[in-house]
């Protein structure tokens, strides 16, 4: 029993981490017209930089502080080129699946396909953990919980409740009205692919804190992530940590149960199943209307 | 068909069938088998993509769990069960086909399913097939299957009999794009492509449609898979399942142009002549960054492909081709190397824009506002 709890428990954090990944594939889907694998790329870039400074001494924790602002700088400068090259999603998919296998085939230039992880001693928050009563949290992952949670729910207020989110969401429906309205689209749209780089400037040094980094990590992520993504509802910050959760506790539990082979197709199943149940996704995507 | 056409495939079909005598009596090395072989492979992998993912506009990124298919299906009758090569192969075929059709059935059932949600679904697919095929002890269990030396007929090598199975696949594969574009299927996945709901309403039968050109894209890829299991004779799933396959498939069709049967065959030669001389040791790596930025390219300027383009200025495409690789040889460049360069040259005269681009404004610009206007 406590074996079960434990699993939920960590099901939930692992998922919430998943989210943090995930935050900004769903909003670029959602608003910016981009399912971008180059996120992937900006996450794992991340990462690979963090393993180089904490190597040379720099605290994991300071390198986070550091990762919102460079992954804002870096967000947006991705949203310019996109927006300079004028993809459309289709379109966008396979350019930023080229930008994705540039970017493993240069990691595996610089830093061969070994695996890194930061030493323990430069990196000790990786084994810290946070106990009540029977159960155990690492601290890493409470801290990526705990960051998940509150971007999701701050950009979801922002997206509901402020005159930019409501101009962000109309131009989803229709673009040239919402201009005609007097909003500066494009303008809204670098900002919230800021705020996504930033979500992957900071995920990215929390996946080298936790795990080992090699060039072709970004292929075991890419099928868990989306299947958060569709499973939230596309574009919808706070269903993207739901999705997460779900399939972080699926996997979590399907591993006590001694289903090893199963625990990694969790993410797969979870979302044709949820594709076959509920195909506009856990929660409405970003309009509240079915994607076409 | 046309009768020039007839023999225009009549010629290259007797062409091709005499190369491997013609190497062996001329003492040329045998890598040039090899590399037709794998030409052969791309081009069977390319067609198969392209008959559901060009044709009907269903992208999919699964194209390695079709392949990974074939290639197991192969392996494990060989290794597990002794069947004979030529029906293990048969074997994969009907791998690839049934996880095609097993993807086909659940996806094609929900309207929502596709665009950019269908690609995501075959990725995921081709991802769990992966760990499953790592995990389960039947399959391969994560050691990987060494298939035995095996003895072929008519007192052929392994490189010579993989070039005549490697050039029938590649032929059947030719053979089914051009029938699917060609026949009523065809021009049912080229309505689905434009507007599936139009298509429906007049009366296409669109899931049957689907269905049928993914089975075949799931057969054909798995057939080539089967062959190439003999050719890499030690199958391990990292390998199989590698992101390599999908992305060299999905750059040819891209840089050959998706809407022909011929544009798969076309991008096959071009990528595989470059990836070819960039696949040496320590090269793996150059070569993904090549192709990658190459992807990049062709997407954000040439979406349609070369295709249309090899009907504008085809003739000269060709004759700066040939030029180039006459010079190149004559200078003392191996084969192999000038062809690239030959092949590369020619696909930039193709991919050259018609005239100066009209000046567009770049950055937070209003490039889509002044079209607007202008329009």
């Amino acid at each position: 029993m406590v074996d079960l709890a434990q699993a939920a428990a960590s099901g939930v954090l692992i998922g919430a981490f998943y989210a943090l990944l995930a935050l900004g594939l769903t909003l670029g889907w959602g608003f910016l017209d981009t399912i971008d694998f180059g996120h992937f790329a900006i996450i794992f870039g991340f990462g690979y930089v963090t393993y180089e400074l904490a190597t040379r001494g720099l605290d994991p924790l300071m390198v986070l502080l550091l990762a919102a602002p460079v992954g804002c700088l870096v967000g947006a400068g991705w949203r310019f080129l996109i927006r300079a090259l004028h993809l459309d999603a289709a379109r966008s998919l396979v350019f930023t699946f080229g930008v994705l296998v540039v970017f493993e085939g240069l990691s595996k230039l610089v830093w061969t396909a070994d695996y890194r992880r930061i030493p323990i001693v430069q990196n000790p928050y990786a084994v810290g953990a946070l106990t009540v009563g029977p159960l155990a949290f690492p601290v890493t992952q409470v801290v990526s919980f705990s960051l998940a949670v509150l971007v999701a729910v701050a950009v979801s207020l922002i997206l509901k409740r402020t005159y930019a989110g409501k101009a962000l969401r109309a131009a989803v429906l229709d673009e040239e009205m919402t201009r005609a309205c007097g909003a500066d689209v494009e303008r809204l749209r670098l900002m919230l692919a800021a705020v996504s780089g930033a979500t992957g400037g900071v995920a990215g040094v929390l996946v080298a804190m936790n795990f080992a980094l090699y060039p072709n990590a970004a292929e075991q992520w890419i099928g868990l992530l989306f299947a958060a993504v569709i499973l939230g509802g596309i574009g919808n910050p706070t269903g993207v940590v739901l999705g997460g959760m779900v399939i972080g506790v699926g996997e979590a539990v399907a591993q006590v149960l001694g289903a090893t082979a199963v625990a990694r197709l969790v993410g797969a199943c979870a979302l044709l199943v949820g594709l076959l149940l509920r195909p506009e996704g856990l929660l409405p995507t970003v309009l509240g209307r079915r994607e076409g | 068909m046309r009768r020039g056409a007839l023999w225009v495939v009549g010629l290259v079909v007797a062409g091709l069938l005499a190369v491997p005598t013609a190497i062996r009596s001329l003492g040329l090395p045998a890598y040039y088998l090899v590399f037709l072989y794998f030409f052969f492979f791309w081009v069977a992998q390319a067609t198969s993509w392209n008959v559901i993912s060009g044709y009907a506009g269903y992208f999919s990124f699964g194209q390695g769990a079709f392949y990974g298919a074939g290639v197991y299906g192969a392996a494990v009758l060989i290794d597990r069960h002794g069947v004979p090569y030529g029906l293990a192969i048969l074997g994969g075929a009907l791998a690839g086909a049934a996880v095609a059709c097993g993807i086909g059935l659940v996806v094609f059932r929900l309207r929502q399913i596709r665009g950019p949600v269908f690609a995501l679904v075959t990725l995921a697919v081709a991802v769990a097939l992966h760990s499953l095929v790592n995990n389960v002890r039947y399959l391969d269990g994560g050691v990987g299957i060494p298939l035995p030396k095996l003895e072929y007929p008519w007192g052929l090598s392994d490189v010579g009999f993989l070039y005549y199975a490697g050039f029938l696949v590649g032929l059947v594969a030719v053979g089914v794009g051009w029938w699917a574009y060609r026949s009523r299927l065809g021009w049912g996945l080229r309505a689905i492509h434009d507007d599936e709901r139009v298509a429906e309403g007049l009366g296409v039968p669109t899931f049957a449609h689907k269905m049928a050109a993914l089975a075949l894209s799931g057969a054909v890829a798995g057939l080539s898979g089967g062959v190439h299991a003999l050719q890499v004779r030690y199958v391990t799933a990292d390998a199989v399942f590698a992101l390599r396959v999908p992305l060299l498939v999905i750059m040819m069709c891209v840089l050959g142009g998706r809407r022909h049967w011929l544009g798969p065959v076309l991008g096959a030669g071009v990528v595989h002549a470059i990836n070819d001389r960039l696949s040496g040791p320590g090269l793996g790596q150059v070569s993904e960054v090549v192709m990658g930025l190459l992807l990049m390219v062709v997407v954000a300027t040439l979406p349609e492909g070369i295709y249309g383009r090899v009907k504008e200025r085809g003739v000269a495409a060709g004759a700066v081709g040939a030029a180039v690789i006459a010079v190149a040889t004559a200078l003392g460049t191996v084969l192999l190397d000038a062809l690239a360069i030959g092949v590369a040259a020619a696909v930039i005269l193709l991919v050259m824009p018609r005239g100066v681009p009209r000046g567009r404004r770049w950055g937070r610009g209003h490039a889509r506002d002044v079209e607007v206007a202008d329009g």
